[in-house]
């Protein structure tokens, strides 16, 4: 009786239990059959991590190949506060290393946040400081930022990135689609401390890296004439200034420097006008330099030749109830009888007047858009002025006579270093050209910015002409303080009055000289123009010395060697 | 007849007694044969060191998959060291600083004068010389060669001359 008892109870027992392993056994199948790809999605969620891959923002070279702006690895500093058991300990220790009080890094520890910066990209021994300190809820994680080797180095022409390497000023936010790349992405297993599972499942997207730009600014000769100018400006207790160095023959920007400048390093702790490329954005009325353009198109147009006596200069000329004056240094009389030469290295107004007037206002016009004024250059930088030239049909004669001796205009500088380009390279104009190729990392041009022709201003024989004048100037004339021992210069001196609310007047001046070397085949074409200088306020005595100093340590540079006399040459055996 | 069947009775009540025995000893764990338990050893080695092996495979490539990780750790840290001081290079070699320090550190000045040396090229001369040379060479032998020919035509004269 006992043992059929036992016997029924180990069946109910057994029954009992193959029930209970039979619904186990359905669950299981319910998991991990019919459920499978639910909780496989779940657990590779779990497991799987995404990691951005930033892709790497191209540099920026001169045409020899130095880094001009570039990416350096920092390393940014953040918190999980929420994890954290003693923020007050935390805080104290993260004081010493990152330079802030105790009660400020408290106070960015809030508790509820699972993430908060506590510097982004930090310098390379305070990262290396909080890596030692071991802290389990500080962490650190690698971003690039953008460095500028050169400091002040055509920092008006590159322009700066901000903190996440999105362009912002200048070249940088001109070529920001070529230079920021495309980011990619990582898919990877890890396990449960967070490692990278090795063999596990990946998914990787690389990103594509941005493309590096070369320009054709030469470091060395930017250096040179960011040096002089910078002198100049501070001799003169100047507002500000702008030098431009060009190559005639291709349009090619060797140099183009501005004053006050900035250090793209740290730009934002400089005044916003410090940033401003003053060879692109500042337009003014250029004054006496312009006379250049009124003497080419009258030689052109044959009104007149360069030795035909224009005018008998009195010192005015009364043009339709107004009078111009002639500018002569010293002497109220005017310059006596003058040919088109005699009237650039007088520098005389009232030549000048004659020059347009016998040109007619439509004559000078078409020259005057010939020669690229009154439109933008396309230089690509950013915010490029096109001046300001009205059409000739509102000219008045006066108007014309203005013109012609540079007032009523305004130009940009890089404007007017790329029309006497026109001068030095035998009469053809060219696009400036700043970028000469965009390359990918591979070293493989993707765009070239080819020398770009945009046909004959003027005829050779008059370029040669108006080179001759300009080195009257500077034997003869106003410009004798930009002479080169060695090398034959030629140019043009500029003192132009600013305007101001009430017209002219103010005692507010640009200085400039522009001018070539050698003269009869110019490797060079160099600006110099230094906004309001105090006291000597003359182009020839402002901006002339500067324009000698860029010139001459520009052609020993580039190797060019001698034409003149009086160079020291000696043989060597 | 009810003999054998007797003897029928005897004997499947000895197998039922025997089989009886033999279930009770399984019930209380009787061994199994010696043999029988090697073999099945044997064949649950075979089937489990393969086993073995594979997971033993698979614990060290994923260590050395770690290895690997940081070793590719290291060498980013290395290139990212190279870039900062690839940029240190740069900043050193500025063309302002260089000039600072030139200036302050060397003593240096511009030159007031630039003195130009022009250098002779070495290599159009030798040409020029060996040319002369074998130019030289080239008229001595047209010489001989028009002395021999007079002296052949001489020559020629006293042998007709002679009886």
């Amino acid at each position: 009786m006992s043992r059929s008892l036992t016997r029924s109870r180990i069946r109910v027992i057994t029954g009992v239990m193959v029930i209970l392993l039979a619904s186990l056994l359905v669950r299981l199948v319910y998991i991990q059959i019919i459920q499978r790809d639910k909780y496989k999605n779940l657990a590779m969620q779990q497991r799987m991590r995404k990691v951005d891959l930033p892709a790497s923002r191209g540099g920026i070279y001169d045409r020899k190949g130095k880094s001009l702006a570039v990416n350096i690895a920092m390393e940014s500093i953040y918190a999980s506060p929420n994890q954290m058991s003693d923020r007050g300990r935390v805080a104290s220790q993260l004081a010493a290393v990152l330079g802030k009080s105790s009660d400020e890094i408290l106070k960015m520890l809030d508790p509820k946040r699972g993430f908060v910066w506590l510097q982004r990209k930090a310098p390379f021994d305070i990262s290396a400081a909080v890596k030692a300190l071991n802290l389990g809820t500080v962490s650190l994680i690698k971003e690039y930022k953008r460095a500028y080797p050169g400091q002040e180095l055509a920092s008006n022409i590159i322009g700066f990135a901000g903190l996440d390497m999105q362009g912002l000023y200048g070249l940088e936010v001109h070529f920001d689609k070529y230079l920021r790349g495309v980011p990619g992405y990582m898919k990877v297993e890890e396990d449960a401390i967070g490692r990278n599972i090795p063999y596990g499942v990946k998914k990787i997207v690389p990103p594509a890296d941005g493309q590096n730009i070369y320009l054709t600014i030469d470091s060395e000769l930017q250096h040179i004439a960011e040096r002089e100018l910078k002198k100049a400006v501070q001799n003169a207790r100047a507002a500000g200034g702008c030098a431009i160095v060009m190559d005639p023959w291709s349009g090619d920007v060797l140099a183009m420097a501005s004053s006050p400048t900035y250090n793209p390093n740290n730009y934002g702790s400089y005044d916003c006008m410090a940033w401003s490329n003053r060879a692109v954005h500042q337009v003014y009325e250029p004054g006496s330099i312009f006379k250049l353009i009124t003497a080419a198109a009258a030689l052109e147009e044959k009104v007149y030749s360069p030795g035909d006596t224009v005018i008998n200069c009195s010192g005015t000329l009364g043009i339709d109830r107004r009078t111009v004056h002639c500018v002569r240094h010293g002497n109220s009389s005017g310059h006596g009888s003058e040919s088109v030469s005699d009237i650039i290295v007088n520098s005389c107004n009232v030549g000048a007047a004659t020059l347009g007037l016998k040109l007619g206002s439509h004559s000078l016009y078409r020259y005057v858009r010939d020669f690229g004024f009154g439109q933008v250059t396309g230089i690509p930088l950013p915010g490029e002025e096109r001046g300001l030239l009205q059409s000739p049909a509102s000219w008045p004669r006066i108007k014309t006579a203005n013109i012609a001796f540079g007032q009523g205009i305004g130009v940009t500088p890089i404007q007017m270093t790329r029309a006497v380009c026109v001068l030095a390279n035998s009469g053809k104009l060219y696009r400036p050209r700043i970028v000469r190729d965009i390359r990918t990392r591979d070293g493989v041009v993707s765009k070239e910015y080819k020398v770009e022709d945009l046909g004959r201003v003027v005829s050779p024989e008059t370029a040669a002409a108006m080179r001759r004048m300009m080195q009257r100037v500077v034997l003869e004339g106003t410009g004798k303080a930009a002479a080169i021992e060695g090398y034959s210069t030629g140019g043009k001196t500029g003192t132009a009055q600013k305007v101001g609310t009430y017209g002219y007047g103010g005692g507010r001046y640009i200085a400039s000289f522009v001018g070539l070397a050698p003269v009869d085949h110019p490797r060079l074409v160099v600006l110099v123009s230094i906004d309001e200088p105090k006291g000597a306020y003359y182009g020839g005595v402002i901006a002339a010395p500067a324009f000698k100093e860029i010139v001459r340590s520009s052609l020993i540079k580039l190797g060019v060697p001698p034409d003149k006399g009086d160079a020291v040459i000696r043989e060597d055996a | 007849m009810a003999l054998s069947s007797t003897m029928d009775r005897k004997n499947s009540y000895g197998r039922i007694k025997n089989r009886n025995k033999a279930i009770e000893k399984r019930r209380q764990g009787a061994p199994l044969d010696t043999r029988a338990a090697f073999a099945y050893m044997t064949i649950l080695l075979l089937i489990s060191l393969p086993a073995f092996i594979y997971l033993y495979q698979n614990a060290c490539i994923t260590q050395k998959g770690y290895q690997v990780q940081k070793l590719e750790e290291r060498l980013t840290d290395l290139s990212l060291e190279r870039e900062r001081l690839q940029l240190k290079l740069d900043e050193l070699s500025a063309p302002e600083r260089v000039e600072n320090m030139a200036q302050s550190r060397l003593n240096m000045i511009y030159p007031e004068r630039v003195e130009f040396i022009t250098i002779k090229e070495p290599v159009a001369e030798t040409r020029l010389a060996s040319a002369g040379r074998l130019t030289g060479v080239w008229n001595g032998l047209v010489d001989g060669l028009k002395s021999l020919d007079g002296l052949r035509a001489r020559l020629t004269e006293v042998e007709a001359s002679q009886p």
